[in-house]
Protein backbone atom coordinates (compact mmCIF):
# COMPACT_ATOMS: atom_id res chain seq x y z
CA UNK A 1 0.00 0.00 0.00
CA UNK A 2 1.66 3.24 -1.53
CA UNK A 3 0.47 5.43 1.25
CA UNK A 4 2.03 3.10 4.02
CA UNK A 5 5.11 3.51 2.67
CA UNK A 6 4.94 6.94 2.43
CA UNK A 7 3.69 7.49 5.62
CA UNK A 8 6.37 5.60 6.88
CA UNK A 9 8.99 7.47 5.04
CA UNK A 10 7.90 10.70 6.28
CA UNK A 11 8.05 9.11 9.42
CA UNK A 12 11.53 8.17 8.79
CA UNK A 13 12.89 11.59 7.56
CA UNK A 14 11.35 13.49 10.61
CA UNK A 15 13.04 11.54 13.19
CA UNK A 16 16.25 11.74 11.43
CA UNK A 17 15.92 15.89 11.44
CA UNK A 18 18.07 17.31 13.94
CA UNK A 19 15.88 19.91 14.79
CA UNK A 20 13.37 17.48 16.12
CA UNK A 21 15.70 15.76 18.47
CA UNK A 22 17.33 19.31 19.56
CA UNK A 23 13.74 20.14 20.70
CA UNK A 24 12.97 16.82 22.72
CA UNK A 25 16.88 17.70 24.46
CA UNK A 26 15.37 21.17 25.31
CA UNK A 27 11.92 19.61 26.54
CA UNK A 28 14.36 17.18 28.96
CA UNK A 29 16.40 20.06 30.24
CA UNK A 30 13.29 22.14 30.74
CA UNK A 31 11.58 19.59 33.42
CA UNK A 32 14.37 19.18 34.95
CA UNK A 33 14.98 23.02 35.42
CA UNK A 34 11.52 22.80 36.97
CA UNK A 35 12.67 20.31 39.64
CA UNK A 36 15.15 23.08 40.47
CA UNK A 37 12.72 25.76 40.76
CA UNK A 38 10.25 24.07 42.68
CA UNK A 39 12.87 24.50 45.94
CA UNK A 40 12.26 28.04 45.27
CA UNK A 41 9.01 28.21 46.10
CA UNK A 42 7.23 27.89 49.11
CA UNK A 43 5.83 24.00 49.38
CA UNK A 44 4.41 24.15 45.62
CA UNK A 45 7.34 21.76 44.21
CA UNK A 46 4.70 18.87 42.97
CA UNK A 47 2.34 21.93 41.14
CA UNK A 48 5.76 23.45 39.19
CA UNK A 49 7.18 20.30 37.84
CA UNK A 50 3.61 19.25 36.73
CA UNK A 51 3.05 22.89 34.92
CA UNK A 52 6.09 23.20 34.10
CA UNK A 53 6.01 19.71 32.38
CA UNK A 54 2.83 19.68 30.54
CA UNK A 55 3.75 23.24 29.42
CA UNK A 56 6.94 21.87 28.26
CA UNK A 57 5.05 19.24 26.09
CA UNK A 58 2.65 21.56 24.89
CA UNK A 59 5.51 23.95 23.76
CA UNK A 60 8.28 21.61 21.90
CA UNK A 61 5.58 19.55 20.71
CA UNK A 62 4.00 22.52 18.51
CA UNK A 63 7.82 23.96 17.89
CA UNK A 64 7.94 20.60 16.18
CA UNK A 65 5.13 20.43 14.73
CA UNK A 66 5.89 23.92 12.68
CA UNK A 67 9.47 23.22 12.10
CA UNK A 68 9.42 19.66 10.93
CA UNK A 69 6.33 19.96 9.33
CA UNK A 70 6.52 23.25 7.20
CA UNK A 71 9.87 21.26 5.64
CA UNK A 72 7.85 18.10 4.66
CA UNK A 73 6.30 19.62 1.53
CA UNK A 74 8.87 22.58 0.99
CA UNK A 75 11.71 19.63 1.14
CA UNK A 76 10.25 17.71 -1.34
CA UNK A 77 9.73 21.23 -3.56
CA UNK A 78 13.52 22.31 -2.61
CA UNK A 79 15.32 18.74 -3.49
CA UNK A 80 12.96 18.57 -6.84
CA UNK A 81 11.94 15.03 -5.62
CA UNK A 82 8.84 16.02 -6.02
CA UNK A 83 8.73 15.83 -9.39
CA UNK A 84 9.38 11.96 -9.38
CA UNK A 85 6.86 11.82 -6.93
CA UNK A 86 3.89 13.82 -8.91
CA UNK A 87 5.27 11.50 -11.70
CA UNK A 88 4.20 8.70 -9.98
CA UNK A 89 0.66 6.74 -9.71
CA UNK A 90 0.23 8.31 -6.41
CA UNK A 91 -2.59 10.80 -6.19
CA UNK A 92 -1.12 14.47 -4.90
CA UNK A 93 -3.99 13.79 -1.69
CA UNK A 94 -2.61 11.01 -1.21
CA UNK A 95 1.03 12.52 -0.64
CA UNK A 96 -0.20 15.41 1.14
CA UNK A 97 -2.37 12.92 3.85
CA UNK A 98 1.02 10.56 4.23
CA UNK A 99 3.12 13.60 4.86
CA UNK A 100 0.41 14.76 7.51
CA UNK A 101 0.05 11.06 9.18
CA UNK A 102 3.83 10.90 8.85
CA UNK A 103 3.88 13.74 10.97
CA UNK A 104 1.31 12.74 13.46
CA UNK A 105 3.18 9.55 13.97
CA UNK A 106 6.33 11.53 14.92
CA UNK A 107 4.40 13.50 17.03
CA UNK A 108 2.83 10.57 18.80
CA UNK A 109 7.18 9.50 19.72
CA UNK A 110 7.33 12.24 20.52
CA UNK A 111 4.92 13.42 22.66
CA UNK A 112 5.57 9.93 24.34
CA UNK A 113 8.82 10.31 24.91
CA UNK A 114 8.65 13.37 26.70
CA UNK A 115 5.51 11.73 28.74
CA UNK A 116 7.69 9.01 29.90
CA UNK A 117 10.62 11.40 31.23
CA UNK A 118 7.93 13.92 32.94
CA UNK A 119 5.98 10.71 34.52
CA UNK A 120 9.62 9.69 35.48
CA UNK A 121 10.78 12.69 37.00
CA UNK A 122 7.62 13.06 38.81
CA UNK A 123 7.95 9.29 40.17
CA UNK A 124 11.20 10.12 41.03
CA UNK A 125 10.84 13.26 42.93
CA UNK A 126 8.01 11.05 44.89
CA UNK A 127 4.57 12.67 44.17
CA UNK A 128 1.41 11.54 42.87
CA UNK A 129 1.32 10.02 39.07
CA UNK A 130 -2.04 10.57 38.21
CA UNK A 131 -3.51 9.56 35.17
CA UNK A 132 -5.28 12.48 34.73
CA UNK A 133 -2.28 13.78 33.22
CA UNK A 134 -2.89 11.80 30.49
CA UNK A 135 -5.96 13.22 29.33
CA UNK A 136 -4.39 16.67 29.26
CA UNK A 137 -1.85 15.26 27.59
CA UNK A 138 -4.24 14.02 24.97
CA UNK A 139 -5.51 17.23 24.10
CA UNK A 140 -2.73 18.41 23.82
CA UNK A 141 -1.67 15.90 21.39
CA UNK A 142 -5.26 16.49 19.55
CA UNK A 143 -3.95 20.46 19.25
CA UNK A 144 -0.62 18.92 17.85
CA UNK A 145 -2.72 17.58 15.06
CA UNK A 146 -4.19 20.59 14.16
CA UNK A 147 -1.48 23.08 14.52
CA UNK A 148 0.40 20.32 11.89
CA UNK A 149 -2.42 20.46 9.67
CA UNK A 150 -2.20 24.36 9.34
CA UNK A 151 1.53 24.23 8.77
CA UNK A 152 1.14 21.55 6.16
CA UNK A 153 -1.76 23.88 4.23
CA UNK A 154 1.03 26.75 4.53
CA UNK A 155 3.44 24.93 3.66
CA UNK A 156 1.47 23.79 -0.02
CA UNK A 157 1.72 27.53 -0.91
CA UNK A 158 4.49 29.23 0.77
CA UNK A 159 8.12 29.54 1.38
CA UNK A 160 8.75 28.19 4.52
CA UNK A 161 10.26 30.91 6.47
CA UNK A 162 6.62 32.63 5.67
CA UNK A 163 4.56 29.23 6.45
CA UNK A 164 6.53 29.00 10.13
CA UNK A 165 5.27 32.94 10.69
CA UNK A 166 1.54 32.02 9.80
CA UNK A 167 1.39 29.07 11.42
CA UNK A 168 2.92 30.88 14.73
CA UNK A 169 0.84 33.41 14.20
CA UNK A 170 -2.47 31.51 14.05
CA UNK A 171 -1.37 29.81 17.52
CA UNK A 172 -0.92 33.15 18.86
CA UNK A 173 -4.25 34.46 17.12
CA UNK A 174 -6.15 30.79 18.37
CA UNK A 175 -4.96 31.51 22.15
CA UNK A 176 -6.52 35.18 22.29
CA UNK A 177 -9.90 33.94 21.25
CA UNK A 178 -11.42 34.42 24.42
CA UNK A 179 -10.64 37.95 23.79
CA UNK A 180 -12.40 38.09 21.28
CA UNK A 181 -15.76 36.72 22.77
CA UNK A 182 -15.11 39.57 25.56
CA UNK A 183 -14.54 42.19 22.48
CA UNK A 184 -17.90 41.08 21.14
CA UNK A 185 -19.87 41.64 24.10
CA UNK A 186 -18.54 45.09 24.78
CA UNK A 187 -19.17 45.79 21.28
CA UNK A 188 -21.94 48.34 20.25
CA UNK A 189 -23.36 48.10 17.03
CA UNK A 190 -24.34 44.58 15.49
CA UNK A 191 -21.92 44.73 12.65
CA UNK A 192 -18.64 44.93 14.70
CA UNK A 193 -20.70 41.85 17.14
CA UNK A 194 -21.26 40.13 14.02
CA UNK A 195 -17.64 40.38 12.71
CA UNK A 196 -16.33 39.98 15.91
CA UNK A 197 -18.67 36.61 16.52
CA UNK A 198 -17.61 35.23 12.65
CA UNK A 199 -13.84 35.40 13.88
CA UNK A 200 -14.60 33.69 17.20
CA UNK A 201 -16.06 30.71 15.10
CA UNK A 202 -13.82 30.92 12.48
CA UNK A 203 -10.61 30.68 14.19
CA UNK A 204 -9.05 27.95 15.56
CA UNK A 205 -9.91 27.81 19.20
CA UNK A 206 -6.71 26.70 20.86
CA UNK A 207 -7.92 27.50 24.40
CA UNK A 208 -10.46 24.01 24.49
CA UNK A 209 -7.16 22.44 24.20
CA UNK A 210 -5.94 23.10 27.30
CA UNK A 211 -7.08 21.77 30.43
CA UNK A 212 -3.59 21.57 31.81
CA UNK A 213 -3.85 24.07 35.15
CA UNK A 214 -7.50 22.12 36.26
CA UNK A 215 -5.87 18.84 35.99
CA UNK A 216 -2.93 19.71 37.80
CA UNK A 217 -5.43 21.43 40.61
CA UNK A 218 -7.39 18.03 40.81
CA UNK A 219 -10.29 19.29 39.13
CA UNK A 220 -12.15 16.15 37.06
CA UNK A 221 -12.49 16.75 33.39
CA UNK A 222 -15.81 15.22 32.03
CA UNK A 223 -15.78 12.67 29.15
CA UNK A 224 -18.38 14.57 27.62
CA UNK A 225 -15.66 17.43 27.53
CA UNK A 226 -13.13 15.66 26.38
CA UNK A 227 -15.60 13.95 23.50
CA UNK A 228 -16.44 17.47 22.26
CA UNK A 229 -13.07 19.00 21.77
CA UNK A 230 -11.91 15.70 20.48
CA UNK A 231 -14.47 16.02 17.91
CA UNK A 232 -14.22 19.68 17.15
CA UNK A 233 -10.25 19.13 16.46
CA UNK A 234 -11.10 16.18 14.15
CA UNK A 235 -13.89 18.05 12.22
CA UNK A 236 -11.53 21.10 11.91
CA UNK A 237 -7.99 19.39 11.34
CA UNK A 238 -10.67 17.73 8.30
CA UNK A 239 -11.91 21.37 7.00
CA UNK A 240 -7.65 22.50 6.91
CA UNK A 241 -6.58 19.34 5.50
CA UNK A 242 -9.44 19.86 2.82
CA UNK A 243 -8.23 22.86 1.36
CA UNK A 244 -4.58 21.59 1.89
CA UNK A 245 -5.67 19.54 -0.48
CA UNK A 246 -6.93 21.57 -2.74
CA UNK A 247 -4.32 23.77 -3.02
CA UNK A 248 -1.91 21.27 -3.62
CA UNK A 249 -3.90 20.29 -6.85
CA UNK A 250 -4.02 23.58 -8.22
CA UNK A 251 -0.22 24.14 -7.68
CA UNK A 252 1.65 23.91 -10.76
CA UNK A 253 5.56 22.65 -11.09
CA UNK A 254 7.64 23.81 -13.49
CA UNK B 1 59.06 29.53 9.68
CA UNK B 2 55.19 29.40 8.51
CA UNK B 3 54.28 26.81 11.05
CA UNK B 4 56.23 28.26 14.12
CA UNK B 5 54.61 31.98 12.84
CA UNK B 6 50.84 29.95 13.08
CA UNK B 7 51.51 28.70 16.58
CA UNK B 8 52.26 31.88 17.38
CA UNK B 9 49.31 33.75 16.21
CA UNK B 10 47.40 30.85 18.08
CA UNK B 11 48.94 31.45 21.40
CA UNK B 12 48.21 35.35 21.31
CA UNK B 13 44.93 34.91 20.34
CA UNK B 14 44.25 32.25 22.74
CA UNK B 15 46.04 34.58 25.31
CA UNK B 16 43.86 37.12 24.26
CA UNK B 17 40.34 35.44 24.54
CA UNK B 18 41.03 34.72 28.00
CA UNK B 19 41.66 37.99 29.00
CA UNK B 20 39.10 39.59 27.93
CA UNK B 21 36.93 36.77 29.50
CA UNK B 22 38.34 37.93 32.37
CA UNK B 23 38.02 40.99 31.58
CA UNK B 24 34.10 40.29 31.21
CA UNK B 25 34.21 38.90 34.57
CA UNK B 26 35.68 41.82 36.41
CA UNK B 27 33.51 44.21 34.61
CA UNK B 28 30.17 42.49 35.86
CA UNK B 29 31.63 42.17 39.26
CA UNK B 30 31.68 46.24 39.07
CA UNK B 31 28.53 46.79 37.14
CA UNK B 32 26.75 44.48 40.12
CA UNK B 33 28.02 46.61 42.47
CA UNK B 34 26.79 49.71 41.24
CA UNK B 35 23.40 48.74 40.20
CA UNK B 36 21.48 48.02 42.82
CA UNK B 37 19.29 44.22 43.19
CA UNK B 38 15.99 46.08 44.42
CA UNK B 39 14.78 45.67 40.83
CA UNK B 40 12.67 42.72 41.81
CA UNK B 41 10.00 44.40 43.75
CA UNK B 42 9.47 46.98 41.53
CA UNK B 43 9.34 44.71 38.73
CA UNK B 44 6.29 42.52 41.00
CA UNK B 45 4.51 45.70 41.98
CA UNK B 46 4.14 47.33 38.62
CA UNK B 47 2.96 44.44 37.03
CA UNK B 48 -0.02 45.29 34.48
CA UNK B 49 -3.51 43.66 35.55
CA UNK B 50 -3.82 39.71 36.13
CA UNK B 51 -6.01 39.84 32.89
CA UNK B 52 -3.29 41.20 30.57
CA UNK B 53 -1.04 39.01 31.45
CA UNK B 54 -2.98 35.90 31.17
CA UNK B 55 -3.98 36.93 27.20
CA UNK B 56 0.01 37.93 27.09
CA UNK B 57 1.03 34.33 28.36
CA UNK B 58 -0.72 32.66 25.37
CA UNK B 59 -2.02 29.28 26.97
CA UNK B 60 0.98 29.04 29.53
CA UNK B 61 -0.90 30.84 32.34
CA UNK B 62 -0.05 28.47 35.22
CA UNK B 63 3.75 28.36 34.50
CA UNK B 64 3.70 31.69 34.76
CA UNK B 65 1.74 32.18 37.78
CA UNK B 66 4.23 29.44 39.16
CA UNK B 67 7.48 31.28 38.28
CA UNK B 68 6.02 34.45 39.39
CA UNK B 69 5.14 32.93 43.13
CA UNK B 70 8.60 31.90 42.89
CA UNK B 71 9.98 35.38 42.14
CA UNK B 72 7.77 36.34 44.72
CA UNK B 73 8.78 34.51 47.47
CA UNK B 74 12.60 34.86 46.82
CA UNK B 75 11.56 38.96 46.48
CA UNK B 76 9.80 38.54 49.92
CA UNK B 77 12.66 37.03 51.41
CA UNK B 78 14.88 39.67 50.14
CA UNK B 79 12.98 42.47 51.23
CA UNK B 80 12.61 40.78 54.98
CA UNK B 81 16.35 41.02 55.30
CA UNK B 82 16.59 44.89 53.60
CA UNK B 83 13.99 47.06 54.46
CA UNK B 84 10.50 45.30 55.15
CA UNK B 85 8.93 47.70 53.02
CA UNK B 86 6.44 45.59 52.16
CA UNK B 87 4.10 47.59 49.90
CA UNK B 88 4.36 46.11 46.72
CA UNK B 89 3.16 42.75 47.73
CA UNK B 90 -0.67 42.84 46.78
CA UNK B 91 -0.07 43.13 43.16
CA UNK B 92 1.70 39.86 42.41
CA UNK B 93 -0.81 37.76 44.43
CA UNK B 94 -3.84 39.33 42.69
CA UNK B 95 -1.94 38.44 38.80
CA UNK B 96 -1.03 35.10 40.22
CA UNK B 97 -4.42 34.34 41.71
CA UNK B 98 -5.66 35.84 38.28
CA UNK B 99 -3.50 33.42 36.06
CA UNK B 100 -4.38 30.51 38.04
CA UNK B 101 -7.68 31.17 40.64
CA UNK B 102 -7.01 27.75 42.14
CA UNK B 103 -3.89 28.11 43.56
CA UNK B 104 -4.16 28.17 46.70
CA UNK B 105 -1.26 28.44 48.68
CA UNK B 106 -1.48 32.12 46.53
CA UNK B 107 -4.50 33.17 48.46
CA UNK B 108 -3.50 31.07 52.02
CA UNK B 109 0.36 32.12 52.38
CA UNK B 110 -0.98 35.51 50.56
CA UNK B 111 -3.36 36.36 52.79
CA UNK B 112 -1.75 35.48 56.15
CA UNK B 113 2.09 37.30 54.83
CA UNK B 114 -0.47 40.73 53.71
CA UNK B 115 -2.49 40.32 57.42
CA UNK B 116 -0.37 39.63 60.14
CA UNK B 117 3.59 40.08 58.78
CA UNK B 118 2.91 42.96 56.68
CA UNK B 119 -0.21 44.80 58.84
CA UNK B 120 -2.03 45.20 55.24
CA UNK B 121 -5.49 43.90 56.45
CA UNK B 122 -7.36 45.18 53.94
CA UNK B 123 -5.93 43.68 51.17
CA UNK B 124 -5.28 40.56 52.66
CA UNK B 125 -9.19 40.75 53.01
CA UNK B 126 -9.42 42.00 48.82
CA UNK B 127 -7.59 38.69 48.46
CA UNK B 128 -9.14 35.71 50.75
CA UNK B 129 -11.89 37.14 49.55
CA UNK B 130 -11.63 36.25 45.75
CA UNK B 131 -9.91 33.10 47.40
CA UNK B 132 -12.97 31.73 48.72
CA UNK B 133 -15.19 32.59 45.31
CA UNK B 134 -12.92 30.45 43.75
CA UNK B 135 -11.89 27.87 46.22
CA UNK B 136 -15.35 27.80 48.39
CA UNK B 137 -14.62 24.63 50.53
CA UNK B 138 -11.05 25.67 52.06
CA UNK B 139 -11.54 26.42 55.93
CA UNK B 140 -8.25 27.93 55.95
CA UNK B 141 -9.36 31.16 53.68
CA UNK B 142 -12.33 31.72 56.04
CA UNK B 143 -10.14 31.50 59.37
CA UNK B 144 -7.97 33.71 58.05
CA UNK B 145 -10.96 36.43 57.06
CA UNK B 146 -12.58 35.90 60.08
CA UNK B 147 -8.92 36.26 62.13
CA UNK B 148 -8.60 39.48 60.17
CA UNK B 149 -12.15 41.29 61.28
CA UNK B 150 -11.74 39.60 65.01
CA UNK B 151 -8.25 41.29 65.54
CA UNK B 152 -7.47 43.88 63.33
CA UNK B 153 -11.38 45.34 61.96
CA UNK B 154 -12.82 44.60 65.39
CA UNK B 155 -15.58 43.27 63.66
CA UNK B 156 -16.86 40.30 65.72
CA UNK B 157 -19.98 40.09 63.46
CA UNK B 158 -18.44 39.71 60.40
CA UNK B 159 -15.70 37.42 61.67
CA UNK B 160 -18.24 35.24 63.56
CA UNK B 161 -20.02 34.49 59.98
CA UNK B 162 -16.05 33.32 58.68
CA UNK B 163 -15.84 31.44 61.24
CA UNK B 164 -18.80 29.89 61.57
CA UNK B 165 -18.29 28.85 57.88
CA UNK B 166 -14.63 27.16 58.32
CA UNK B 167 -15.98 25.34 61.22
CA UNK B 168 -18.81 23.55 58.37
CA UNK B 169 -15.82 22.78 56.32
CA UNK B 170 -13.64 19.52 57.13
CA UNK B 171 -10.19 19.59 58.54
CA UNK B 172 -10.94 22.97 60.75
CA UNK B 173 -9.12 22.89 64.51
CA UNK B 174 -11.42 21.24 66.99
CA UNK B 175 -11.16 25.28 69.14
CA UNK B 176 -13.34 26.43 66.54
CA UNK B 177 -16.43 26.04 67.95
CA UNK B 178 -15.84 27.41 71.20
CA UNK B 179 -14.00 30.53 69.93
CA UNK B 180 -17.07 30.97 67.42
CA UNK B 181 -19.26 30.76 70.79
CA UNK B 182 -17.22 33.16 72.71
CA UNK B 183 -17.71 35.61 69.94
CA UNK B 184 -21.43 34.83 70.20
CA UNK B 185 -21.30 35.61 73.81
CA UNK B 186 -19.46 38.89 73.32
CA UNK B 187 -22.07 40.09 70.56
CA UNK B 188 -24.63 39.65 72.60
CA UNK B 189 -23.07 41.58 75.45
CA UNK B 190 -22.08 44.35 72.90
CA UNK B 191 -18.88 43.94 74.33
CA UNK B 192 -15.63 45.76 73.13
CA UNK B 193 -12.74 43.27 72.37
CA UNK B 194 -11.04 42.84 75.63
CA UNK B 195 -7.06 43.23 74.91
CA UNK B 196 -6.38 39.19 76.50
CA UNK B 197 -8.39 37.58 74.28
CA UNK B 198 -7.37 39.83 71.41
CA UNK B 199 -3.64 38.20 72.24
CA UNK B 200 -4.82 35.00 72.78
CA UNK B 201 -6.96 35.11 69.58
CA UNK B 202 -3.47 36.41 67.61
CA UNK B 203 -1.77 33.44 69.52
CA UNK B 204 -4.15 30.82 67.71
CA UNK B 205 -3.84 32.24 64.70
CA UNK B 206 -0.22 32.42 64.77
CA UNK B 207 -0.37 28.51 65.99
CA UNK B 208 -1.94 27.69 62.92
CA UNK B 209 -0.02 29.76 60.79
CA UNK B 210 3.01 28.12 61.75
CA UNK B 211 1.45 24.48 60.98
CA UNK B 212 1.27 25.86 57.46
CA UNK B 213 4.50 27.50 56.76
CA UNK B 214 7.01 24.52 56.62
CA UNK B 215 10.11 27.43 55.21
CA UNK B 216 12.33 27.39 58.41
CA UNK B 217 12.87 31.46 58.45
CA UNK B 218 9.19 32.16 58.06
CA UNK B 219 8.71 29.26 60.70
CA UNK B 220 11.32 31.08 62.96
CA UNK B 221 9.57 34.62 62.29
CA UNK B 222 6.26 33.25 63.49
CA UNK B 223 7.75 31.68 66.63
CA UNK B 224 9.50 35.35 67.53
CA UNK B 225 5.89 37.21 67.21
CA UNK B 226 4.29 34.36 69.20
CA UNK B 227 7.00 35.13 71.74
CA UNK B 228 6.52 38.65 71.81
CA UNK B 229 2.66 38.27 71.96
CA UNK B 230 3.60 35.83 75.00
CA UNK B 231 5.54 38.60 76.68
CA UNK B 232 2.54 41.24 75.86
CA UNK B 233 0.18 38.74 77.50
CA UNK B 234 2.03 38.01 80.37
CA UNK B 235 2.76 41.87 80.66
CA UNK B 236 -0.57 42.71 81.19
CA UNK B 237 -1.53 39.57 83.38
CA UNK B 238 1.72 40.73 86.41
CA UNK B 239 0.44 44.51 85.71
CA UNK B 240 -3.42 43.43 86.42
CA UNK B 241 -2.02 41.53 89.54
CA UNK B 242 0.16 44.56 90.82
CA UNK B 243 -3.03 47.01 89.98
CA UNK B 244 -4.61 44.12 92.14
CA UNK B 245 -1.98 44.33 95.08
CA UNK B 246 -1.50 48.57 95.18
CA UNK B 247 -5.57 48.16 95.67
CA UNK B 248 -5.07 45.84 98.94
CA UNK B 249 -1.62 47.13 100.25
CA UNK B 250 -1.93 50.89 98.90
CA UNK B 251 1.25 50.77 96.88
CA UNK B 252 3.09 48.67 94.53
CA UNK B 253 4.69 45.66 95.04
CA UNK B 254 8.57 46.02 95.23
CA UNK B 255 8.90 43.05 93.31
CA UNK B 256 7.21 40.26 91.74
CA UNK B 257 7.35 37.36 93.93
CA UNK B 258 5.25 39.89 96.67
CA UNK B 259 2.27 39.10 94.13
CA UNK B 260 2.50 35.56 95.27
CA UNK B 261 3.02 35.98 98.42
CA UNK B 262 0.11 37.93 98.59
CA UNK B 263 -1.23 35.47 96.84
CA UNK B 264 -2.55 37.14 93.47
CA UNK B 265 -0.81 34.93 91.56
CA UNK B 266 0.77 31.56 91.41
CA UNK B 267 3.63 31.66 89.94
CA UNK B 268 6.10 34.02 87.99
CA UNK B 269 5.74 32.83 84.08
CA UNK B 270 8.21 31.97 82.35
CA UNK B 271 9.84 34.98 79.59
CA UNK B 272 9.40 33.40 76.45
CA UNK B 273 12.65 34.94 74.81
CA UNK B 274 14.72 33.84 78.30
CA UNK B 275 15.28 36.95 80.19
CA UNK B 276 12.71 37.55 82.88
CA UNK B 277 9.96 39.60 84.19
CA UNK B 278 10.65 42.23 86.42
CA UNK B 279 8.48 45.32 88.35
CA UNK B 280 9.10 48.92 88.68
CA UNK B 281 7.70 49.40 91.93
CA UNK B 282 7.30 53.45 91.39
CA UNK B 283 4.77 53.68 88.56
CA UNK B 284 3.47 49.76 88.46
CA UNK B 285 5.16 48.99 84.84
CA UNK B 286 6.41 45.77 84.50
CA UNK B 287 9.51 44.88 82.37
CA UNK B 288 11.70 42.88 80.67
CA UNK B 289 14.89 41.77 81.74
CA UNK B 290 17.57 39.79 79.41
CA UNK B 291 20.40 37.93 80.85
CA UNK B 292 22.72 40.03 80.09
CA UNK B 293 21.30 43.26 81.77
Amino acid sequence: MKVRALVLNTFKEAIRDKVFYTLLLFAVLVIIVSVLLGGLSLGVNEKIIKDIGLAAISLFGVLTAVLVGISLVYKEIDRRTIYTIISKPVHRYEFLLSKYLGLCLTLLLNVTAMTMFLFIVIWFQGYSLSLVLLKAILLIFCELMLVTAIALLFSTFTSSTLSAVFTLAIYIIGHLTTDLKEIEQASRGWLSRYITNFCYYVLPNFNNFNIRAEVVHGVDISGVYLLGVITYCIFYTAIVLFISILSFQRREFD
Amino acid sequence: MDNRGSVLIYTVAIIAVLSIMAGVYVLQRQIDNVKHTTLSERVLFYLPPGGYVKSAMLGFDAVAADLLWAYTVVSFGEDFVKNRNYKWLYRPLDVITTLDPLFEEAYRYGGILLSIQTQQVDKSILLLEKGIKNLPDDWRLYFILGFNYAYYKNDDVKAVRYFEKAASLPGHPSYLPRLIGNLYAKIAKADKANPEEKIDLAIKFLEEAYKQFKDEKMRAEIISKIKDLLVERDTRFLEKAARAYKDIYGRYPDELEDLIRAGLIKAIPIEPHGGRYTINPQAGKVEVKHASN
